[in-house]
């Protein structure tokens, strides 16, 4: 029997920017990873959908993951920022529920 | 022939403040005045109505007019800020007026539906994936609708922040959500509703609303002051973390008692949180407890 993790299969859900841009595929799948690795494989918590906000530098880079986590079992939302650089790779965690 | 300018019928429509419900005669007449002489008439775009949001300094003297200038042909809206002294004397034209932050968390113009479609009642889930998020949002619209409530009903991509303020801002009777929350908003299917912008709306534009959003955590701070001070009649949310599934026995129990039974509001949350919620005590509400009719 495979050992598999319970948010192996969570749908991740790039919303497109404040500034109404869609990321590109090569930018969702470097999302998806990020979250997938950072969030959701690490938790014991159960979640139905990652959605996440991408918020940019003036000059268009990518500057924070903002990732509302929808748990499984309850309609709790999990707020986390991950700040990233450019190339997506992750700076720092915030895990404190944030309404920005 | 007459040489008519094409804006000269164009109508200005002044539009309640954070801080007045409605201007006198005369100061709408100077505000009119103001735009049709320094913005519809100097333009050659045709429009067909402008509203106007008025700002006040702190001191409620009037300080600049915002003219949402509606295109005649195009469903494209022109901006411009238009300063004025403390009597509405004309001073300068922003002509490439862009919004501030204040502006962008601010809530929509707000637009009174003709009365025969206005709707009354707002169901709504983003996640419809969740089957019984979804039978509650149907069970809700269709028991409503057969009551003789005009009513909408949002799934998934149409829970979206932008028909969430639209008609939050509708003075309903009522808005249902059902999703995931904490205590600082809701997630919708683009975005975070967050009590931030809730703050940001005037003093009576939830009115008369019974809002009730079946999400976790959402009667606490800041989001339940948030939303009573934007003006809700009542408000019912999770003061803790709502299962899936029987939370949504309340919510449709809730509703029934109230619309049908027509039993006060506290009381029916409290009855039917005991009838179909394993724990007591997991959901809030604040505000008027009577019943739902009359609308006040």
């Amino acid at each position: 029997m495979s050992d598999k993790h319970p948010n192996e299969d969570v749908p991740v859900v790039v919303l497109k920017s404040a500034r109404g841009r869609a990321c590109s595929a090569a930018d969702r799948k470097a999302i998806s990873r990020v979250v997938k690795e950072e969030l959701l494989l690490t938790s014991m918590e159960p979640y139905h959908q990652a959605q996440v906000e991408v918020q940019l530098t003036k000059d268009g880079n990518p500057k924070a993951l903002v990732v509302s986590l929808l748990r499984a079992y309850t309609y709790t939302a999990d707020r986390v920022r991950i700040n990233v650089d450019r190339n997506y790779a992750v700076r720092s965690i915030e895990r404190a529920s944030g309404g920005d | 022939m007459q040489d008519k300018h094409v804006n000269e019928a164009a109508k200005i429509v002044v539009l309640p403040s954070a801080i007045r419900a409605a201007y006198r005669a005369e100061e709408s007449q100077s505000i009119q005045k103001v735009i049709r002489e320094n913005l519809l008439l100097t333009s050659t775009e045709p429009y067909c109505k402008v509203q106007v949001s008025v700002r006040h300094a702190s001191d409620g003297r009037p300080e600049s007019l915002t003219a949402y200038m509606l295109r005649s042909y195009t469903y494209t809206v022109d901006v411009r800020k238009v300063r004025v002294g403390g009597d509405y004397s004309f001073r300068s034209v922003d002509a490439s007026y862009a919004a501030t932050d204040e502006d962008v968390e601010a809530w929509p113009i707000p637009v009174e539906p003709k009365p025969v479609l206005k709707p009354r009642m707002v169901f709504a889930t983003p996640v419809p994936e969740i089957p019984t998020a979804k039978a509650a949002v149907v069970y809700l619209y269709n028991m409503a609708t057969l009551l003789g409530y005009k009513c909408i009903k949002l799934l998934g991509a149409n829970a979206s922040l932008a028909n969430y303020q639209k008609y939050l801002t509708g003075h309903l009777w009522g808005f249902v959500n059902i999703g995931h929350g904490n205590t600082e908003g809701i997630v919708l299917s683009d975005g975070f509703l967050s009590y931030k912008l809730l703050a940001g709306a005037p003093k009576k534009h939830l009115w008369p609303e019974v809002i009730y959003f079946n999400s976790c955590q959402v009667f606490n701070a800041p989001l339940q002051p948030a939303i009573m001070a934007a003006g809700a009649r009542t408000f019912v949310g999770g003061r803790v973390n709502l299962l899936i599934g029987p939370s949504e026995e309340v919510c449709k129990c809730f509703w029934t008692s109230i619309l049908k039974k027509a039993l006060p509001m506290g009381k029916s949350l409290v009855a039917c949180e005991k009838a179909k919620y394993p724990t007591p005590g997991c959901h809030g509400i604040s505000g008027d407890l009577g019943r739902f009719k009359p609308i006040p």
